[in-house]
């Protein structure tokens, strides 16, 4: 067995008094897919926070590899090589498409310390990659500020995959789009991470995407894992059934229903 | 013992006073986070209006303190009307707009209160029956500051009833602390605001008022109190009753005990505390109201910094070569003026960094290009050092001083940010004015010339040409640098720069240091310009105008503090040879600018442009999701 | 019948879509509640339940569709204008004044109708939460996650309101406020004060709704009586569940 990528180890984060996420631990390997669901006031967002730094947790650890993330600054976890999205992501509104791109791959050396050359003649040999893969190539010139808001949610995934990170983090990445939008923005995102060889958590509120794509579901309720399992185990789980319908009397499930 | 005992009443007399000038603020603060600054303004209209009124009616006790209270209630209503016409439309707004359009505010009633009561300072008359004095362990003591010490007390206890048992101050309460439930109860937010915004100007309007027997009522009380208020605000916790009573008290006690014990630093004490308060306890003594930082979509460059197109070049290059041949055609006095122009260009273009760029409003950039003035000035004086060290000396005395204060400035964001900025500002301009053996104090320092060669007015011209035109360059490199682009990052998008791994608090550093020193180039070549320094150029009044200069030039463009500058300087002068009410048309047009957007004119000739050009890029940026 | 009587004390949506900026949060809601009616909303969290109590009080800059209340129309007006047309509302997360006593809340949220006596006095609202009557001195900030969600919907109620909306009014409760909260929303039918209530939890509506809607990224996609509850949630739970 190898060791895993990511391990969290009792987990816990209060917000004035309340419990947000409490003892949650669980392991991430190399390459997986991984979901978390779970009703409203879960923690699910906030444990997402605790892993992307810049939120301490009150204890426990996060492991990446052999360096241990938790307390850590926004910066210093993506130096360690976790890449996030936003659930609403803020447009870098100036910049072109392809300037945004140019910096992220400048970041990456330290580059924002060159006060003189400007950053279009830098430039670097992936951006033009990076913008095909994400679909990206023929509003390289457009600004992000005039993006509608599907394309600036693809650019937010394309920069934070920019540096290839070992763990992508997807806050809702289907939030605020419509029906038709929602599953193939989530399969560009899955898929470019397989062919990165990245590991993604990622927080979703619609369970049939969920139950589509994700290999393992961890359900959260009240700040603690309640369930956690490939989808068809979790699915079946009654305490998960209970947590979302709040109701022991539920009727069971018919089969194998699908949602959509 | 008993001077003491006098010296701490005086402390309390003048605490309370500074107490009910500072109510307005920091309710208005806590309940619609807009940053009046010309509350001082009504201050000073208060102490016309008072001398006014006290002077016609107040020929008895009753006479006088129904004067004072009249002219309370006249600057509320002043407010009141300010409020309705003028900064309902500011509520929400960037703190830059907000300082500068209260700012312009303020310039127009300095100028006309000018128009009203003249230039002259107004000596009121004792307040009768209160002339006297009572002996306080054998010393007298005023008998009319004994009242001060019990009027802020008593307002205190009012105003604490006020928002205790009546509805309007449970609103008020409420909606300080979440406007939305507040109006999902029935009640609506612009009534309060209304109301407590007329509260704040008669208070400030009694405070203005109560000083007419005490000192001389004079067209600089509004910048005097302002500033002073704002440290009370900050020490005490913004919104904070109790912290803005406690924190006037404190205030008056330093400034009571410390004119004894060190006269020379009394004023720096003041605003180092505040500086201390603000790194230590941003929320002040008795935490006031949080102040969210502001989302990164309402901040200052919201548009793309203009990239030069062959036109844009062209046009660049005809504007240098027409400069460069000036000397030809202008007579020595154009060429001063336009040599002014140019060291405000290379002052603002730094501020363009930090502020249009950056996002960090500085309300103390003044600092800078005094640090810069004073440098240059103190190496020739004290050193004997020629210009042309003295003007290296300028910029890196402003760029150690930016990286000293600006180290501390940006570890905190938004108002803290602009307010911290504004306390560094005072402390330089406190100590240049108090240290008088190193800095001449009031009286300057003169006899800075240029060296022979820049002696002339061609010279000189042609030396601060070259100077602000390679700051300039600079500064266009930096903004299309990696730099440049990380920086605005930062600023647009705060939680995704971090999130790629920029080091925010760095890059800001940097920013301030390199905008310091630019400011610190064009206060050396202001010293060798004038021949002499004075205080004044560590005032608020040169930050407020840099603000002015990116905003009228437009924060989106370098060509923004260029355009600002030369449209700026050649208004201030023009208007100044034409009228003695420079300040009016200078605040009508500041409001203009606020109310008209943060494109500036610049900004509006930009757009004209992009209509006809942009229309192509648009469509390849059309959706394609 | 006139329509305007028909259209006393009812809120009407249709076809309502709204925007967070350029990010959109509804699609399409289609609901109603009558004076008296206890209405239901049911949906997985991020499915537009609170942004549809949010976007009936004004709250959502970006708002489009038909809100109607009483007969008027809502749209564009400020949310203080439409919760006096009597909207009350009890936000998910609480937001209690935390400065503010007991007593205080409950005396500036005070407002009577214009017509009726005022059913909701403080006598009134201090028996229905005895506890809150023990804490009325007390700050908002100093109370209990459980007393801060009795204090806000006694700040809904004591504006005497002819519309109640509830955000998740059971969510982290102990089951013997549950069961009081439920004793309320019967109360409050019977006086003939409609009930616009979101919950995650199925559990609520079978003991209250009269109808049931359930929402599902953003759009209201089944609506039932309570004869049909059984078969609504039936259908309903794909929608819901996991």
């Amino acid at each position: 067995m190898t060791a895993p990528l990511l391990e969290v180890r009792d987990l816990a984060k209060a917000f004035g008094g309340v419990a947000a996420v409490d003892g949650v631990s669980f392991r991430l390997d190399a390459g997986a897919v991984t979901a978390v669901i779970g009703p409203n006031g879960a923690g699910k967002t906030t444990l997402l926070n605790l892993i992307a730094g810049g939120l301490a947790p009150d204890r426990g650890r996060i492991r990446l590899g052999r360096v241990d993330l938790a307390g850590r600054s926004a910066r210093a976890v993506w130096r360690a090589g976790v890449g996030r999205t936003f659930q609403i992501p803020t447009p870098l509104a100036s910049m072109t498409v392809r300037e945004a791109v140019q910096l992220v791959f400048a970041a990456r050396t330290l580059g924002y310390w060159r006060f003189w050359q400007p950053l279009a003649a830098i430039g670097h040999p992936e951006t033009d990659p990076l913008l095909g893969r994400f679909g990206l190539d023929r509003l390289a010139g457009a600004r992000c500020g005039d993006l509608p808001y599907g394309t600036l949610k693809r650019l937010d995934l394309a920069l934070a995959m920019a540096a290839r990170p070992s763990l992508l983090l997807l806050d809702e990445p289907t939030a605020g789009l419509g029906d038709d939008a929602r599953g193939p923005l989530l399969a560009l995102a899955l898929a470019r991470a397989r062919a990165d060889g990245t590991a993604v958590l990622f927080v979703e509120h619609d369970v049939d995407l969920v139950f589509g794509h994700a290999e393992r579901v961890l359900v959260l309720d009240q700040g603690r894992v309640i369930a956690a399992g490939p989808p068809h185990q979790v699915r079946a789980d009654a305490r998960v059934r209970a947590a979302y319908l709040g109701d022991q009397a539920a009727p069971a499930l018919g089969g194998d229903h699908d949602g959509s | 013992m008993s001077v003491y005992l006098v010296q701490a009443l005086s402390g309390v007399a003048a605490g309370s006073v500074l107490f009910l000038i500072s109510v307005g603020l920091t309710l208005v603060f806590g309940l619609s986070r807009v940053v009046n600054f010309a509350h001082g303004s009504f201050v000073m209209v208060g102490g016309y209006l008072g001398y006014t009124l006290t002077e016609a009616f107040a020929t008895g006790p009753l006479g006088f303190w129904a004067a004072i209270a009249l002219s309370a209630l006249a600057v509320g209503a002043l407010g009141g009307l300010i409020e309705r016409t003028l900064i309902r439309r500011l509520y929400g707004a960037p703190e830059l707009l907000t300082l500068l359009a209260t700012f312009g505010v303020g310039l127009i009633l300095k100028d006309a209160a000018r128009l009203v009561w003249g230039p002259d300072d107004l000596l009121g008359a004792r307040a009768p029956g209160l002339g006297g004095s009572v002996a306080i362990v054998g010393t007298p003591f005023p008998t009319y500051d004994l009242v001060l010490c019990a009027i802020g007390p008593i307002v205190l206890a009012l105003l604490w009833l006020l928002f205790h048992s009546t509805r309007f101050g449970l609103a008020v309460r409420a909606a300080t602390e979440d406007r939305e439930i507040t109006a999902a109860l029935g009640i609506d937010p612009a009534r309060l605001f209304t109301g407590v915004f007329v509260l704040g100007a008669t208070f400030a309007g009694l405070g203005g008022a109560l000083q007419v027997p005490r000192q001389a009522i004079t067209l600089d009380l509004d910048l005097a109190w302002i500033v002073e208020a704002f440290v009370v605000v900050v020490i005490g916790g913004f919104g904070s009753l109790p912290g803005a009573f406690l924190a006037a008290q404190l205030i008056g006690q330093v400034q009571a005990f410390g004119i004894l014990i060190v006269p020379e630093i009394t004023l720096v004490g003041v605003f180092a505390l505040m500086a201390v308060v603000l790194v230590v306890r941003p929320r002040g003594l008795i935490g006031g109201v949080v102040v969210p930082v502001r989302a990164a979509a309402a901040s200052p460059a919201t548009r793309a910094p203009a990239r030069a197109g062959a036109w844009q070049r062209l046009g660049t290059a005809a504007a240098v070569a027409g400069l460069a041949a000036l000397p030809l055609v202008a007579d020595p006095y154009r060429l001063i003026v336009v040599a002014e122009a140019l060291i405000l260009a290379l002052f603002a273009a730094g501020l363009h960094l930090l502020v249009g760029i950056g996002g960090l409003v500085s309300f103390g950039h003044a600092a800078y290009f005094g640090l810069g003035a004073y440098g240059a000035a103190l190496t020739v004086h004290h050193l004997g050092w020629s210009m042309t060290p003295a003007l290296v000396a300028a910029p890196l005395a402003a760029a150690a001083g930016a990286a000293l204060f600006g180290a501390v400035c940006v570890r905190r964001h938004g108002i803290y940010l602009a307010m911290l900025t504004l306390a560094f500002a005072q402390i330089l301009w406190s100590a240049a004015f108090q240290w008088t053996a190193l800095t001449g104090g009031d009286n300057g320092i003169l006899g800075i010339w240029p060296d022979g060669w820049a002696a002339g007015p061609t010279g000189f011209y042609l030396l601060t040409l070259a100077v602000a035109l390679t700051g300039l360059a600079v500064v266009r490199r930096i903004a299309f640098s990696p730099f440049g682009f990380a920086l605005r990052a930062a600023n647009e998008a705060p939680a995704r720069a971090a999130a790629l791994g920029l080091p925010i608090r760095a890059l800001h550093w940097a920013a301030f240091v390199i905008a310091g020193g630019l400011a610190g180039l064009a206060g050396g070549l202001y010293a060798f310009a004038k021949g002499s320094v004075f205080p004044q150029v560590l005032s608020v009044a040169v930050s407020v105008q840099g603000l002015v200069i990116i905003l009228l030039g437009g924060l989106q463009a370098l060509s923004g503090p260029v355009i600002g500058a030369a449209v700026f300087h050649g208004l201030e002068t023009e208007i100044m040879r034409a009228t003695e009410l420079w300040r009016l048309w200078l605040g009508a047009l500041i409001l203009i600018l606020v109310l008209a957007g943060p494109g500036g004119v610049a900004g509006a000739a930009g757009a004209l442009v992009r209509r006809w050009t942009g229309e192509r890029e648009r469509a390849a940026g059309a959706d394609r999701s | 019948m006139t329509g305007h009587e028909a259209e006393a004390g009812r809120l009407v949506l249709a076809g309502v879509a709204a925007w967070y900026g350029s990010a959109q949060a509804l699609f399409d809601v289609t609901l109603e509640v009558g004076p008296g009616e206890c209405v239901v909303v049911l949906g997985r969290n991020g499915a537009g339940k609170t942004t549809s109590l949010r976007a009936v009080l004004g709250m959502i800059p970006t708002v489009r569709g038909a809100r109607r209340f009483d007969g008027a129309d809502l749209a564009g007006a400020a949310t203080h204008e439409i919760a006096r047309r009597g909207i009350g509302y009890v936000p998910e997360d609480r937001r209690v004044f935390s400065g503010l006593t007991v007593a205080e809340t409950l005396t500036l949220a005070r407002r009577s109708p214009a017509t009726e006596p005022a059913r909701w006095s403080r006598d009134r609202l201090f028996e229905l939460f005895p506890r809150l009557a023990q804490l009325a001195e007390r700050r908002g900030g100093t109370l209990s996650g459980g007393e801060q969600r009795m204090l806000a919907i006694a700040r809904a109620l004591a504006g005497n309101p002819r519309l109640v909306l509830l955000d998740e009014p059971s969510e982290g409760l102990a089951p013997r406020l549950r069961a009081r909260i439920t004793e309320l929303i019967h109360t409050l039918r019977g006086q003939g004060v409609g009930l616009l209530i979101c919950e995650q939890s199925i559990a609520l509506a079978r003991a209250v709704a009269d109808r049931v809607v359930v929402l599902d990224r953003g759009r209201s996609v089944l609506t039932g009586s309570r004869a049909e509850l059984p078969a609504l949630l039936a259908q309903g739970l794909p929608h819901l569940g996991v």
